[in-house]
């Protein structure tokens, strides 16, 4: 395969543009030193509705949603869409939750979910278990940006075999560690104005140019309903069947209820000022939404485009990822391919940053500061942090150059089902602390085990593998310990929505039997009034290396 | 009674969750611009959910 020069220009000039931006950051609404965790990790917590806006944009619509959404319903249809209503029930699902988190974060301090576990129920096992759950759960998610930036280098050419394949890939993480390294929070935050530029100028551009000259969205939705009726597969299809309806749901509200238990998530809700700022942001969000459901659908322009993803040299086998890139390249001219390319390249750096600090700030704040270097001084925390995210951006390298890239979208499947687990320890929580420590912990080890059971037992005809192939569980397979209440039902449901539901049973039950024998709760640091302390009040903890 | 009235605003944070009745609308017809009424109704529930959750923010106070 030829490299495509103009694409490769285009796309170089733009990663350089943003790298520029990265380095330049660390000056950018530069309030104190940036030795300190509010300032690198954070942002110095005071980004308004505008930049806050963007970051957020750019840590949840992630170049996988880009490459994997589209790719998705290129190959099964409707089931892809769940990306649409996941993105339309998250913001009322959390626009009260997270002003609670953002308020009680702020009187004390709080850095990352853990830390407020820690400060709510007193438990160091509960604050590590949170800790290490989101650790875990972010690092596919981190892979999964490589996979997206990936597939761009690789339909631009630079599509070599084995280890030498992976350099290109090297070559720009090993950029972005080091201004992320340099700058903190404020990277991403600044690099996000060019990510969301340039995908609404591309997706603009594709959703009026793409209908006209492949006939209109009728006729593309036509020839994508050819496609899955000609094919033998009965779960596919421009409708939802009677075997996917159920996984749709579970799986849309699920992810819906994850998505802000990801610390990356609420890194970039915690950096902003006040509670105004991520109110706005819960009705301005959604924009993206609009643009995300009609990348979406750009998978059925493929189909209608008779678009063929590229073979992967360093797997030997198609490269589903690589549709949407290869969509662009075969409909329009090579340098709006080119900058079709830099925004999902550049739309992976952004979430890699924000998640590798989030990452980094669980890392630092929960194990390093909790279990191995309890007297830290702030400089000591933000250096550990800032090391912490160059090995987290590394280990997510590791991931991608060992396994397959289809492999990592089932590994982000799994992250998904194990960050749910979370839920009554820090959704809950914000609410009430009824729920026993002990309860949580037992919760969390049952949901934890059964959902990765499950996902263990879940072929994947597609790739042939036997194990862990996707989050979708036959009724038919479900087991509470060697029961199967649903046999012979072929009906699919989100395994992360099953295991959740058993965790939360677990841990009401075994809270009621400790609730029954008295034992102690730990102790509570929060009050009834941390939760609504808004910007200005005096109860607020003053965010170091301020200078005003 | 005003937080009485600010309680009732928050139950249109849950109208949204009606999109997950997918029988409302799994069909092909009506199109709209060629796009089937699967597709069509769930990018209007953008919209509803942004005036649902905006409504909430106007009329729900900063307090709670």
């Amino acid at each position: 395969m030829t490299v495509r020069w103009t694409e490769l220009i285009i796309f170089a000039a733009l990663f350089v543009l943003v790298t520029g931006l990265g380095f330049y950051a660390a000056r950018w609404q530069r309030g104190g030193a940036l030795d300190h965790l509010d300032e690198w990790g954070l942002g110095g917590r005071r980004f308004g509705s505008w930049v806050t806006w963007f970051l957020i944009g750019g840590d949840l619509y992630t170049a996988y949603t880009f490459v994997a959404v589209p790719a998705l319903m290129f190959g099964a249809g409707a089931m892809g869409f769940f990306a649409l209503p996941y993105t339309v029930l998250v913001y009322p699902l959390v626009f009260l939750p997270l002003v609670r988190m953002w308020s009680v974060s702020r009187v004390h301090g709080y850095v990352t979910p853990a830390d407020f576990v820690q400060g709510r129920y007193g438990s160091a096992t509960l604050a590590l278990l949170v800790a290490v759950t989101g650790i875990v759960a972010t690092m596919p998610y981190i892979a999964l940006q490589l996979a997206g930036l990936e597939a761009v280098l690789r339909t631009m050419g630079l599509n070599g075999g084995g280890l030498a394949g992976h350099a290109p890939l090297f070559i720009a993480f090993v950029i972005l560690a080091l201004y992320t390294y340099q700058s903190g929070l404020r990277a991403p935050a600044l690099i996000a104005f060019v990510k969301d530029a340039l995908i609404y100028l591309v997706i603009i551009a594709a959703v009026v140019i793409l209908p006209a000259k492949l006939g209109g969205w009728g006729s593309i939705f036509d020839a994508a309903n050819a496609k899955f009726t000609a094919t033998k597969t009965p779960s596919d299809g421009i409708l939802l069947g009677a075997n996917n309806r159920l996984q749709y749901i579970t799986l849309a509200l699920g992810s819906a209820l994850a998505l802000f238990l990801y610390p990356h998530a609420v890194t970039g809700a915690l950096a902003s000022r006040s509670r105004g700022v991520i109110k706005r942001n819960m009705v301005a969000l959604p924009a993206y939404s609009l643009v995300l459901g009609l990348l979406a659908l750009l998978g059925y322009a493929a189909i209608a485009a008779h678009t063929k993803p590229i073979v992967n040299a360093a797997t030997g086998r198609g490269d589903s990822n690589t549709v949407i890139p290869m969509l662009f390249e075969g409909q329009f001219p090579s340098w709006f391919a080119g900058i079709a390319f830099a925004a999902i390249g550049i739309g992976a750096l952004v979430p890699a940053a924000i998640m590798s600090i989030a990452a980094a700030n669980l890392w630092t704040r929960n194990i390093y500061k909790a279990y191995l270097h309890r007297d830290a001084t702030t400089e000591q925390e933000c250096r550990q942090a800032k090391i912490a995210s160059l090995v987290v951006k590394f280990g997510a390298v590791a991931l991608i150059v060992l396994i397959d890239p289809q492999y990592s979208i089932d590994l982000q499947l799994i992250g998904g089902v194990i960050i749910l687990q979370t839920l009554p320890m820090v959704a809950i929580a914000l609410y009430t602390r009824w729920l026993h420590t002990w309860g949580l912990v037992a919760g969390w080890i049952v949901g934890m085990g059964w959902g990765l059971t499950l996902l263990y037992g879940i072929p994947n005809p597609a790739s042939g593998k036997q194990h862990f192939g996707g989050s979708a569980l036959a009724l038919d397979k479900l087991s509470i310990v060697g029961w199967q209440p649903f046999a012979g039902s072929p009906t699919q449901v989100y395994v992360g929505f099953v295991a959740l539901i058993g965790n939360l049973v677990v841990a009401i039950l075994v809270t009621i039997a400790l609730r029954q024998l008295r034992v102690s709760n730990g102790t509570d640091e929060t009050t009834a009034q941390d939760y609504l302390q808004d910007e200005g009040s005096a109860h607020l903890k003053p965010v170091a290396g301020m200078l005003r | 009674m005003r937080i009485m009235s600010q309680m009732w605003w928050k139950v249109l944070l849950l109208v949204p969750l009606l999109v997950l009745v997918t029988p409302l609308y799994n069909s092909d017809e009506p199109r709209v611009w060629g796009f089937p009424l699967f597709y069509w109704v769930q990018f209007l529930f953008v919209p509803l959910g942004v005036i649902c959750v905006a409504v909430v923010y106007l009329k729900a106070g900063d307090r709670r």
